[in-house]
């Protein structure tokens, strides 16, 4: 069964509820919203803010999606049932997955457009984006790197000299979203925040930048360890068995005709 | 091919007494000192003033009156002497060692601190008069059969040193491969910062530095972001080193952004409070360099 491409207007149920389906069904968690209901739209709507948009059909993005949140929690999963909802019908669809971990390359989301040096962000533009991407106020903002309400006003006028402190504050936040924009989208990045038990996001709010940034490290700088589990190596230093010197029939060994010279430089120098 | 040709009846005994006598790190001399190369794109001075350039490979050796005095046997203890079972390894790796001399105070300081990416300085008393190293940019292949008749000489003064020497030749060869604009962005300009302090300078920004490592998120051929992790041995790095390192994270953080990728702030830890997950998980960054 070939999955409808995201430009399909055969399925109009909501993305929301195919991702509420995959939360059951992936991690039989409830406390893990991969992506909560109403964040990505819907499939078959033409509304270009969604991130299933950009994506070149909708089995490939689910895969996508659903490895890198798999590997940004430190785990894998072979298959995975979803369930797709259409006015009419209710499908469910198995997707299997092992063969995608190793080839997650490349970011899911274009919500984040690579800057050259000549866009470099001041603190004002940096503030700005910031409330954008988490959808705050700079009241909030405020709270969340401590620095003060005034000082992102001030930071607009012309000749502005903002604090080295505040701007490394605003900077530092501005580095952890901007890693979630890159890696799950604006909305994808505003779900992980608020996902789990202790969200960062209740962390941010309280200003605990610290903390947040620990749990960004913490799931999101997952590596693959390669050493090999203890019964999976050899007791001892093993050798290929391979038969000793071969007797008789074996030709003997030949040295190449040329012969190496010592040489010197001459007395150039 | 090669095991076919190996006897172990015909192992002479003169051999495994001999290797016997031996350990990664010690000191032979007169080594031979011989490459393969070709004449018509010649990099190495030898290569290009006698070469033949009508041959497409070609067998060099230097003629031992120019050659360095001794060598480092660099391959590892076990395989040089194979105490175990059937030996199977008829050949060591030995590096040449010479002297070098006219080094600047930085120069000095670099391999002083095991800090040059391709030598490291003898320090046995023997050795202590002047600045005498061993540099593995080249490695011969040398059957065991030559140490017959040769004695080690001692090329460090502590176990230590010695042990040093075995992570310093596994790390050359214990390099993750990671994204070329991760170097360009973070881990050069890193590197660079540090080689160009003078020696005093370098000495604090690396003061209780016990490792610096990358941690990176994603691809690591392709990362979106990445954090450095300085750690300190027991204790945390002083207050005046972290504000150093500190400084330099908007510089860096401006060419990752620049690079689409995002640059969290340094963590900072220790040998003991770091995980092993987040040790194995991220990437130690050498700070090791050229000497100029």
């Amino acid at each position: 069964m070939t999955m409808p491409s995201s430009s399909s207007s055969s399925f109009t149920g909501g993305a929301s509820s195919n991702m509420y389906a995959l939360r059951e069904s992936v991690s039989g968690r409830t406390d893990i919203d991969i992506l909560p209901p109403g964040e990505f739209g819907e499939f078959g709507n033409a509304n270009p803010a969604t991130d299933l948009e950009f994506a070149p059909s909708a089995e490939d993005w689910l895969k996508r999606a659903i490895c890198r949140f798999d590997l940004t929690f430190g785990r894998t999963t072979n298959s995975v049932t979803l369930f797709f909802f259409s006015d009419a019908d209710a499908l469910s669809y198995r997707l299997r997955l092992d063969d995608l971990y190793a080839n997650i390359v490349g970011p899911l989301s274009r919500d984040y457009v690579p800057k050259t040096s000549a866009d470099a962000l001041n603190p004002a533009d940096l503030s700005r984006q910031l409330c954008d991407w988490l959808g705050i106020t700079y009241d909030q903002l405020a709270t969340m790197t401590g620095v003060s309400r005034a000082s992102f006003f001030n930071w607009r006028r012309p000749g502005s000299n903002p604090s080295p402190n505040s701007v490394q504050q605003v900077q530092r936040l501005h580095a952890l979203v901007s890693l979630l924009v890159k890696r799950f989208g604006v909305r994808g990045a505003r779900a992980w925040l608020r996902s789990g038990e202790q969200p960062v996001w209740d962390r941010l709010t309280a200003g605990d930048l610290d903390s947040a940034e620990d749990n960004a490290r913490q799931h999101l700088f997952r590596q693959e360890v390669s050493s090999a589990r203890y019964n999976e190596l050899p007791l001892d230093e093993e050798k290929l068995d391979v038969p000793a010197v071969a007797t008789g029939s074996s030709r003997a060994p030949r040295r190449a005709a040329r012969r190496p010279t010592k040489r010197r430089i001459g007395p150039s120098d | 091919m090669i095991d076919e040709w190996i006897d172990p009846r015909a192992w002479p005994q003169a051999v495994q007494d001999a290797t016997a006598q031996f350990e990664q790190g010690d000191i032979v001399e007169q080594p031979p000192f011989f490459y393969v190369a070709t004449a018509e794109y010649g990099i190495w001075r030898l290569t290009r003033e006698t070469g033949d350039t009508s041959l497409s490979s070609e067998l060099f050796e230097l003629d031992p009156r120019d050659a360095p005095p001794m060598g480092m046997i660099t391959t590892e203890t076990c395989d040089l002497v194979e105490e175990d079972g059937q030996p199977r390894q008829p050949w060591i790796s030995v590096a040449p060692v010479y002297e070098l001399a006219n080094l600047d105070t930085n120069n000095l300081s670099l391999l002083a601190n095991n800090r040059v990416a391709y030598m490291r300085q003898l320090t046995a008393t023997r050795f202590s008069g002047s600045m005498w190293v061993a540099d593995v940019r080249i490695e011969f292949p040398i059957e065991k059969s030559w140490l017959v008749g040769k004695h080690p000489v001692q090329a460090f003064q502590t176990p230590e040193e010695r042990a040093d020497l075995a992570v310093f030749l596994s790390r050359r060869r214990d390099r993750p491969v990671l994204a070329g604009q991760l170097h360009r962005s973070l881990l050069t300009p890193m590197r660079r910062w540090i080689e160009c302090k003078r020696p005093q300078q370098r000495g604090q920004i690396l003061a209780e530095v016990a490792e610096v490592r990358v941690a990176i998120s994603g691809n690591p051929l392709d990362p979106d972001g990445a954090s450095l992790i300085v750690l300190g041995d027991k204790e945390h790095v002083p207050e005046a080193v972290r504000q150093a390192w500190d400084a330099k994270w908007s510089d860096w953080q401006a060419k990752m952004d620049e690079a689409d990728m995002a640059l969290l702030p340094h963590k900072y830890a220790t040998l003991d409070s770091l995980s092993a997950r987040e040790y194995l998980e991220s990437y130690r960054v050498p700070l090791e360099f050229a000497i100029h």
